[in-house]
């Protein structure tokens, strides 16, 4: 089964670094979703339904802090795991973003592999490990 | 001169955080090359060494627990390698622009990776990564703080930090 995708991170480069490593992982990508920041993940998610988003932290208009604080009181996506994918990876942030309901977290720089397999642990424990 | 034992304990600590600082300086410029650009650190290099050469730079400040800057400074050769890696395009297709990105991220993913070993504790905020124009100004600008100086074979990487708690108190170095 294909996954869709939405990529949040305000630089163009990383997101379309994150998207090849993403195909050359082999996993099953469906839809690649893209987007510069929080509010703009939003809109799409109004539109689109996707099985994980992938968000950076540091972000112009609305942060991942924000972001993943309106993902978490909105109902209808409490459900889509969210992996954070960023330097910021101090042990204090990291407690912080799981806090606020992260599933996953990528540390930059990662590996094909190492994002693969977060993304294989938090879409087994959103599908309740039936994937 | 005769050193206090006040001075020297200071002294003292000083040096072991400078040492650290280098320490966590080229562990990171280590794992992020080889994690996401598949380079090699092949030897470290003295900062006078390269310094007539012609470099691009790019540069981050942080905020929080501590406030403090990354620069980077990318031979001329160099970053095109590493940038045609990351996309995974040719050369010669590179634009700028991409090149100018490239060195952004690779600031990024140093400075986290830097603050994470050395503050695992702390909230940081990290601001956004520039890259900035090569001129002599820049250069005299990445003359300072901790520095550190790679040979990857195919180019050299310069990188500079600082890190201080009390701006007008404590500075690092």
């Amino acid at each position: 089964m294909a996954f869709d995708v939405l990529i949040v991170d305000d630089s163009p480069a990383m997101r379309s670094f994150i998207g090849r490593v993403l195909d050359l992982s082999g996993m099953e990508i469906g839809a690649r979703l893209e987007a510069g920041h929080g509010a703009e993940a939003l809109e799409i998610l109004r539109k689109s339904w996707v099985d994980v988003i992938l968000t950076d932290i540091n972000m112009p208009v609305m942060n991942g802090e924000e972001f993943l604080t309106e993902v978490a009181a909105r109902g209808d996506l409490k459900s889509v795991p969210v992996v954070v994918v960023s330097t910021d990876s101090t042990g204090k942030r990291m407690e912080r973003m799981l806090s606020l309901g992260a599933k996953g977290y990528v540390k930059k720089p990662f590996s094909p592999e190492s994002l693969r397999e977060e993304l294989e642990r938090v879409l087994e424990v959103a599908d309740g490990g039936n994937r | 001169m005769v050193e206090t034992g006040s001075e020297l304990a200071h002294e003292e600590a000083r040096l072991r955080e400078n040492a650290l600082v280098s320490q966590c300086l080229q562990e990171a410029a280590e794992e992020v090359l080889e994690t996401m650009f598949f380079m090699t650190v092949e030897r470290e290099v003295e900062w006078e060494e390269v310094s007539g050469k012609p470099h691009l730079y790019a540069e981050m400040d942080f905020q929080g627990a501590a406030e403090g800057r990354l620069e980077l400074a990318l031979s001329e050769d160099l970053a095109p390698v590493l940038a045609s890696g990351f996309f995974g395009k040719d050369e010669s297709e590179l634009r700028p622009s991409e090149i100018e990105a490239v060195m952004c991220e690779l600031a990024n993913m140093l400075c986290g990776s830097v603050l994470s070993r050395l503050e695992s504790g702390s909230l940081f905020q990290l601001g956004a990564p520039q890259a900035m124009a090569t001129d002599l100004e820049q250069e005299s600008r990445i003359n300072a703080g901790h520095r550190r100086v790679f040979d990857l074979g195919c180019g050299d990487v310069k990188i500079c930090f600082w890190m201080w708690r009390e701006p007008e108190a404590n500075p690092a170095q």
